[in-house]
C-alpha cells in the first residue's frame, strides 16, 4: 500500500466522492455509515418513495416478489422506448403502417425499439395480473389497506387499456380487426353503447379519426391518468404503514371489532 | 380429496410464532440502503437484460397493412381480451362484454371490505387450508370451463329445446317434424318460433325480444353463478369456511377461468372460431 494507507484506487476513489461536483449533485456521503443510510435515501428524490428502514419480511424476495417494483420499472421503459417511438410513428391511415415498415427497416435498432416497446407492455400487463394475485393471497389487501387495492384495481384497468389503445396504432390487420371486435363489444353496453361505441371510433368504423383518438389516449390521456393513480398508489403504501407485516394482525378480540381496532 | 383440506382453519400467523430458534425476526427493520435497494438493483437489471434478450431473438408482429374489406378469419383480440373473446361465444354480448367484466372489476374492488377481520395478513394463503381450497376449486373451475365449452360447441341448449319447439313447428307451420330431425341450420327458426309461443301465451309484446334470453342469458348466468356456489360449498364440508377462506375460492375462481378461457381461445380455436388443436391453428390468420 504505502503513501499514507492509500492505494491508488482509494485516493482515486476519494477525488471522485469528495470532489464539489459530485457533492453538490449528492449532498449525502456514500452510505457506508447508519445515518448516511438514513439520508441517502431521505435526500433523494427517487429514493424517498421508500421509507428510510423496512422490514426483514418485506424486502424477502418470496414476499412481493418484486412484482410492483418492477411493474413500475416497465412502465418508466415503456414511457422511454414509446417517446422514442413517436420521433418516428406518424398517427395517419396512410402513413402510420409505412412509418412502422421505415423503423424496422431504416433506423439504427428500430426493430429492437419496437420489440422492446411491444415485450415490456405485455410483460407489464403480465406483471400487474401476478402483483395483484400476490397482494391477494398474503391477504395485503385488508385494513387498512383496503383503499389501495381499490386503488390498484384502477392501475390494472388503466393498464388494460394503455396497451390495448397501442395495439391499433401499428395499423397492420392485427391491429383494426381486434379494435373493430373491442368497440363492437362496447357498443352492446345497455343504454349508451351505441353512443360510446362511436364516442370510441370518432365515426362508425375504424378509420382516421379512431386513429388519432387513439393515439392522443396512448401518448398522453391514459400515462397521464396512470402516473396520478400510481402516486396515490405508492403514498398510500407510506400512510398505510408501508408494506404489510404480520405486525398487521389483531388478536382474535380487536379482529372481531374492526372500528375499535387502532389504525 | 378429505385429505387435501384439513377441517379447522388455522391461521398461519400462529405457525409464524412457533418459528425455528435462530431464524430472522420478519419484524426487525433493517436499513433501505442496502437491503432494498441492492434488491430492486439486481432485480430490475437481470430482468431487464432478459426483456432485451428476447427482443433481440424474437420480433413483435407486424401483419399486412389494414384493409377494412378484408377480415381476417378468426379476427381475434389481444391476448388478455382472449378470455373474454371466448365468453363472447357462450352468451350475450352485452353479458360477456360488459356485465361480466364489469361484475369482475366490481367484486375484485369490493374483496377488502366483505374480507376485513384483520388477522392472515403478509401470511401465504393465511390459513393452513388457504392454498389446498385455492387448489381445489382452481381445478374445479378449470374443468367446468373445459366441460362447458365443448358441451356449447357440440350440444349447445338448442337439442333441449327442440322437442318443445318442433311441437309448436307442428302447430304453427303444420311440418310433421319429429324432435331432433330440424335442420341444423334452422335452429334460429326453433328459437324465434318457440319464443313466439312463449310471447304470445304469456301476452308479451313482440319488441321485448326474448328469444335468446334462455341461452343467451339465463343459462350461462346460472352456471357462471352455480359454479363457483357448489365450489363453496363443496369445500364446506371439509369444515366451516372463513371469509378469507370464501375470498381465495372464489379468487381461485376469477383466475382459473380467465386462464382457461384465454388458453382455449388462443390455442384452441381457428378458422370460424371452431375448435381445433393448438397445431392446426393460424396465430395470424389471413
Ligand atoms: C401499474 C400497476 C401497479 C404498480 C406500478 C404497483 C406498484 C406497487 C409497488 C411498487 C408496491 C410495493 C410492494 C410490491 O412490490 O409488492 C405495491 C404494493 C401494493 N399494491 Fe400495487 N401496483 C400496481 C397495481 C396494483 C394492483 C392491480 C393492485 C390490486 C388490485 C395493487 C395493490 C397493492 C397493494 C394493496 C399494495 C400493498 C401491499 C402490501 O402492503 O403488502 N397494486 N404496488
Amino acid at each position: 500500500m504505502g503513501n499514507g494507507g492509500k492505494s491508488f484506487l482509494q485516493r482515486v476513489g476519494h477525488w471522485v466522492w469528495e470532489s464539489r461536483l459530485l457533492r453538490s449533485i449528492y449532498r449525502t456521503r456514500y452510505p457506508d455509515n447508519q445515518r448516511n443510510r438514513v439520508m441517502v435515501v431521505m435526500n433523494s428524490v427517487a429514493l424517498h418513495l421508500h421509507p428510510t428502514k423496512v422490514s426483514r419480511g418485506a424486502v424477502r424476495i418470496t414476499y412481493t416478489w418484486g412484482l410492483g417494483g418492477l411493474s413500475l420499472w416497465m412502465f418508466l421503459l415503456l414511457t422511454f422506448t414509446g417517446v422514442l417511438l413517436m420521433f418516428y410513428y406518424i398517427p395517419s391511415t396512410n402513413q402510420a403502417y409505412q412509418s412502422m415498415l421505415a423503423l424496422q427497416s431504416s433506423v439504427t435498432l428500430g426493430q429492437f425499439l419496437r420489440n422492446m416497446h411491444r415485450f415490456a407492455a405485455q410483460a407489464m400487463v403480465i406483471l400487474v395480473i401476478l402483483h395483484m394475485t400476490r397482494v391477494f393471497y398474503t391477504g395485503a389487501y385488508k385494513p387498512p389497506r383496503e383503499f389501495n387495492w381499490v386503488v390498484g384495481v384502477t392501475l390494472w384497468f388503466l393498464t388494460l387499456l394503455l396497451s390495448f389503445t397501442g395495439y391499433l396504432l401499428p395499423w397492420d390487420q392485427l391491429a383494426i380487426w381486434a379494435i373493430t371486435v373491442g368497440t363492437g363489444i362496447a357498443g352492446y353496453v345497455p343504454f349508451i353503447g351505441k353512443t360510446v361505441q362511436y364516442m370510441l371510433l370518432g365515426g362508425y368504423q375504424v378509420d382516421q379519426p379512431t386513429l388519432i383518438r387513439w393515439y392522443t389516449l396512448h401518448v398522453f390521456l391514459l400515462p397521464i391518468a396512470l402516473i396520478a393513480v400510481m402516486a396515490v398508489h405508492f403514498w398510500r403504501i407510506r400512510k398505510d404503514g408501508n408494506l404489510s407485516t404480520p405486525a398487521d394482525n389483531l388478536d382474535d378480540e380487536a379482529a372481531a371489532t374492526p372500528q375499535v381496532a387502532a389504525r | 380429496m378429505s385429505a387435501a383440506i384439513p377441517p379447522e382453519p388455522r391461521f398461519r400467523e400462529d405457525v409464524r410464532v412457533a418459528r425455528a430458534p435462530g431464524a430472522l425476526d420478519p419484524q426487525e427493520k433493517v436499513f433501505t440502503w442496502p437491503h432494498l435497494l441492492s434488491i430492486e438493483l439486481v432485480a430490475a437489471l437481470l430482468y431487464t437484460v432478459g426483456l432485451s434478450l428476447f427482443a433481440i431473438f424474437v420480433n413483435a408482429p407486424l401483419e399486412p397493412m389494414a384493409n377494412g374489406q378484408h377480415t381476417p378469419n378468426p379476427a381475434k383480440a389481444p391476448w388478455y381480451f382472449l378470455g373474454l373473446q371466448e365468453l363472447l361465444l357462450h352468451m350475450h354480448p352485452a353479458l360477456a362484454g360488459v356485465l361480466v367484466p364489469g361484475a369482475v372489476l366490481v367484486g375484485l374492488a369490493t374483496i377488502p371490505f366483505v374480507d376485513k377481520e384483520r388477522k392472515g395478513i403478509a401470511i401465504w394463503f393465511s390459513t393452513s387450508r388457504g392454498l389446498s381450497i385455492s387448489l381445489v376449486v382452481g381445478l374445479i373451475s378449470a374443468i367446468w370451463v373445459v366441460l362447458l365449452v365443448m358441451f356449447d360447441n357440440w350440444v349447445g341448449v338448442r337439442p333441449f329445446m327442440s322437442p318443445l319447439v318442433s311441437s309448436i313447428l307442428n302447430s304453427c307451420v303444420g311440418t310433421k317434424a319429429a324432435p331432433g330431425l330440424i335442420p341444423q341450420g334452422l335452429w334460429f327458426m326453433q328459437e324465434e318460433c318457440g319464443s313466439v309461443l312463449i310471447r304470445h301465451t304469456l301476452g308479451i309484446p313482440d319488441a321485448w325480444g326474448l328469444a335468446p334470453v334462455w341461452n343467451q342469458w339465463m343459462v350461462p348466468i346460472v352456471f357462471m353463478i352455480g359454479i363457483p356456489f357448489t365450489a363453496l360449498q363443496f369445500c364446506g364440508r371439509y369444515g366451516r369456511l372463513t371469509v378469507r377462506e370464501q375470498m381465495i375460492a372464489l379468487y381461485a375462481y376469477f383466475l382459473a377461468t380467465f386462464i382457461t378461457l384465454t388458453i382455449i381461445m388462443a390455442g384452441f380455436r381457428g378458422f370460424g372460431e371452431r375448435l381445433y388443436w393448438p397445431w392446426q391453428v393460424n396465430p395470424f390468420p389471413d
